[in-house]
């Protein structure tokens, strides 16, 4: 009866969380929006922004599918496979602003790249890797970072559908596994995969912080333009921004609308029995590259933290410094650790408790990953206004909470949905029911899973930039607003040792929680 | 045309300071009102050394008032103007979330005009007797401040150049352009609308269009086009030999001083006169960079503390103003060492050290005797960044 109560309630607090969803069309309403619309289109900066907004969004999308089924499909059923699944929580863990902050320091214009090149003699003069025009940086940015979900993804769906069984036979039959991953994965895993897809697109549609470091400056993509414009001071202009956070709307649907189109288009054909002799050979060179470039530009980040000056061509820093450090506040720490804790613990508790109710599907809560995050953001804002909310740790919390919580369920659903019929019908004929059978036999059973949410609800709350800033006034701090400050600032000391703050703390938490199962079940093997 | 620094002229009509209304009684009850407030200080938190400066300040007033002063930073000080825009448009008029802000020009410009700042106050401050009234301190960008906006500190662009990699530094914007012609793609300026490209586009302006008076009363009394065109003459013939060919611009003045200091630009911008010596001492530029001008002047403007009209903590915001006016904020802030930023106050109303502290330069700053050109009104900045956008916007 208790657990029942704290269920119905739970839902209840669910649905005012996603308010926002409802109220985003509240501020759109008074909107002239035909009339704002032809301004938009004939603004001069937004073809070109519509361009390398398409660009980077699809292109990350193309090159994310493609590296994540190249690189299962030429592990699969070898013995690395286990070894790059263990590290993919490690891959997807390292936060968006991180990679992206690294991946300027390796390849903005003299960047240390460039510096490489020219020690051996070579020269990418006039070469742009960083901030085109078109979005292309952007957009191979998004794609290798996103790949690790996709890829974490597609492990998920081989467990379930006997896939891999058809993979062994198809070799056993002599195809190569190109043939294989064109013929047998790829129309069995795009109808699947078809929600996450819709999530990657709708993160590289409307982010901000990536666009801001790695995207077009002249003009910049389109949700960065939407966000310079809502933050205009005068009124038409901010008319203007929520007239095009509207058209990004529009445009996530029909991208969504396109991947779903395209996720059924694809059928098995007929298999014509040719063996096509297709080498994968270049694909363990390509992922050995991107691992090492991962860790090539956490070290750049550390090498930077120690620098006093560093000019080009100079391959490493003139003179050092630990005067980075010194900058360092607490309170952001505080403030990322304190959200991203109670975000994740009440996220966890929030989705159990809404499954408890044992509706077929709670699937709704999902949709804040389908939509752009910047219109959530704007009817969040409407929504604490019109409550009265005072900005601070709290509203701050609650605006997070709203992307903590549909990656928690991604997480929670499936494992609960998995809780063994017989050893709960076991329960219960033993007479244990309803809370006991909840809290004695359910949370034991869901450990390792509730381990995984935590992590993965830790790290969405880390990553959380607009809420954080539209949400908390810019009064509260976290690493994340703290990183984004010190880009805009441009001292790249400041800007290494704050991101690498924020990789370290998204690392241990993930590190954490892969660990915490075997710590508190240090006899029991299977439950780790 | 007369070409004497025009802010000379503007000073004279400018009506000199009136006699502080307010008793010493008065800012005591100021003063004891003040005593556990929160002030919520909401300045652009994109430097470090300007960070510690404020919580340095935020410390001492403390000590002293008994005023909890909480710096906020923020990335663009206009987010905020719509943030108190927005609250007090929704019903709050008592309880805003902004005690203090840094701001000037544009963004005063529209906080005043929709009677968004506490009425005048700036005058009544106790230090307020200290300002040097020969800087342009009542106004700001052709705009009197009436008060409601209390003067903090004082800022020239200048150019940041190495006399190793450029012997001759160019006298005015013709020169500018034979630079450009002759490194093509080792000159940039940020991209529109940012603070600092619009000011070096009213540099440009100031210098090249004929009527100089048009600039300094509201645009809507000009002829927009015919003033401006000059302007854009130049920008076309500049653009293509500008870094990346003006397909791209530096985000912001921190990326111009980086590709600067690598190497990737010839020069680089700031609108503190002193930054050069600041960005060698914290290692951001290499070593024996210097600072220059135009021959006819450079730009420049005063910086300012408003409280705006519904903040709820306006005494608490009056004492730290105070307080950032005293000789012992300014002469700190003035120091390299801590931030460089020039101060606002009269040396000849201070005790010799003081003076000398204050009028000491370094050697890699931009010269003292670079004659200051004032803003023009505050109305140009909106159609300069339109046009401007309009003409370049789309990178092409």
């Amino acid at each position: 009866m208790i657990l029942r109560i704290a269920s119905i309630t739970a839902l209840l607090f669910c649905l005012a969380l996603y308010l926002p969803i409802v109220s985003v069309a509240t501020p759109y309403i008074e909107l002239d929006f035909f009339r704002l619309a032809t301004e938009i289109f004939s603004a001069s900066e937004f073809t070109p922004a519509l361009i390398s907004t398409l660009v980077s969004t699809v292109g990350s999308l193309i090159i994310a599918l493609l590296l994540s089924l190249l690189f299962m499909g030429s592990l699969l059923l070898t013995p690395s496979y286990q070894r790059f699944v263990r590290q993919l929580p490690l891959l997807l863990a390292i936060p968006h602003l991180a990679f992206a902050v690294g991946f300027y320091l390796l390849l903005s214009p003299k960047g240390w790249l460039e510096r490489l090149v020219s020690a051996l003699g070579l020269s990418l003069e006039s070469s742009v890797w960083v901030q085109d025009s078109y979005g292309l940086s952007l957009a191979l940015a998004l794609g290798i970072k996103e790949s690790w979900f996709l890829c974490w993804m597609i492990w998920a769906q081989l467990q379930q559908h006997g896939v891999e069984d058809q993979f062994l036979l198809a070799r056993t039959l002599g195809y190569k596994r190109a043939q294989i991953i064109w013929a047998i994965l790829l129309p069995q895993l795009l109808p699947r995969l078809r929600w996450p897809l819709v999530a990657v697109t709708a993160y590289s549609l409307s982010s901000i912080e990536m666009a801001w470091v790695l995207g077009p400056t002249h003009p910049p993509t389109l949700a960065v333009l939407a966000w310079n414009w809502l933050l205009d001071p005068a009124i038409e202009q901010r008319q203007l921004g929520l007239a095009l956070t509207l058209i990004l709307m529009l445009l996530m649907l029909a991208l969504s609308v396109f991947i779903c189109w395209l996720a059924e288009l694809t059928k098995l054909g007929s298999p014509s029995g040719r063996r096509l002799n297709l080498s994968l050979g270049f694909s363990p060179w390509l992922l050995r590259t991107l691992l090492w470039g991962h860790l090539l530009m956490a070290g750049l980040l550390l090498l930077w933290a120690f620098t006093h000056s560093w000019f080009y061509p100079d391959l490493l820093p003139g003179r050092w410094s630990m005067r980075a450090w010194g900058t360092l506040e607490l309170m952001p720490l505080i403030n990322t650790l304190s959200l991203a804790i109670v975000a994740a613990l009440l996220a966890i508790l929030l989705v159990l408790l809404v499954l408890e109710l044992g509706f077929r599907s709670s699937n709704w809560m999902l949709l804040p990953l389908l939509l752009p995050v910047l219109p959530l953001v704007v009817g969040q804002y409407h929504l604490t206004l019109w409550l009265g909310l005072t900005p601070g740790w709290s509203a701050v919390l609650i605006a997070h909470l709203l992307w903590v919580l549909p990656y928690v369920y991604l997480v929670l659903q499936p494992a609960y949905r998995r809780l063994s019929k017989e050893q709960l019908l076991t329960a219960r004929t033993f007479g244990v029911r309803g809370t006991a059978l909840f809290l004695r036999l359910k949370l034991p059973l869901l450990t390792r899973p509730i381990c995984a949410a935590f992590a993965l609800g830790f790290s969405v709350s880390l990553a959380q930039y607009l809420p954080t800033i539209f949400i908390g006034a810019g009064r509260i701090e976290t690493l994340t607003t703290e990183t984004l400050t010190q880009f805009a600032g441009g001292d790249k000391r400041l800007l290494a040792v704050q991101t690498l703050l924020l990789l370290l703390v998204a690392l241990s938490a993930y590190i954490l929680a892969q660990r915490l199962p075997q710590l508190i079940y240090p006899n029991r093997k299977a439950m780790h | 045309m007369n070409k004497t620094p025009l802010y000379c002229a503007l000073a004279l009509t400018l009506h000199l300071p009136a006699l502080a209304t307010t008793s010493a009684a008065d800012w005591s009850s100021i003063e004891s009102e003040a005593r556990g407030q929160t002030v919520y200080f909401n300045a652009w938190g994109g430097s470090d050394v300007i960070n510690r400066y404020i919580e340095w300040a935020a410390e001492r007033v403390e000590q002293e008032s008994g005023v909890a002063v909480e710096l906020v930073k923020i990335s663009d000080a206009a987010a905020v103007v719509t943030r108190i825009a927005t609250e007090v448009g929704a019903g709050n008029v008592d309880a805003g979330t902004v005690d203090l802000i840094w701001v000037n020009g544009e963004n005063f410009k529209r906080l005043k005009q929709d009677g968004l700042l506490a009425e005048s106050w700036a005058r009544d401050l106790p230090n307020a007797d200290l300002v040097d009234y020969q800087l342009p301190v009542t106004t700001d960008f052709s705009i009197p401040t009436d008060g409601q906006e209390s003067p903090w500190g004082g800022a020239q662009l200048t150019f940041i150049y190495h006399p190793q990699r450029l012997a001759q530094t160019p006298q005015d914007a013709q020169g500018f352009l034979q630079l450009a012609r002759d490194y093509p793609g080792m000159l940039a300026y940020p991209r529109v609308p940012d603070f600092h490209a619009t000011s070096f586009l009213k540099q440009l302006l100031i210098e090249l269009t004929d009527e100089d008076s048009a600039l300094y009363k509201p645009v809507s009394e000009s002829n927009f086009e015919a003033v401006t065109a000059p302007l854009w003459r130049y920008l076309d013939q500049l653009h293509p030999l500008l870094w990346r060919e003006a397909r791209a611009f530096p985000q912001g003045i921190a990326q111009m001083h980086s590709l600067f200091a690598d190497g990737e630009l010839l020069m680089s911008l700031s609108f503190n006169p002193n930054d050069a010596a600041n960005l060698v001492r914290s290692g951001t530029l290499p070593e024996g960079v210097r600072s220059f001008g135009f021959k006819r002047g450079m730009l420049g403007n005063i910086h300012f503390v408003a409280i705006p009209s519904n903040a709820p903590a306006k005494s608490g915001a009056k004492v730290f103003a105070n307080f950032l006016l005293s000789p012992e904020a300014q002469l700190r802030k003035a120091d390299l060492d801590v931030w460089g930023d020039p101060s606002v106050l009269d040396a000849t109303k201070l005790g010799r050290d003081q003076a000398e502290t204050l009028q000491s330069r370094d050697v890699a700053a931009l010269p003292a005797d670079t004659p200051w050109l004032a803003e023009p009104h505050a109305s140009w900045v909106e159609p300069l960044e339109r046009a401007w956008l309009e003409r370049y916007g789309d990178g092409r």
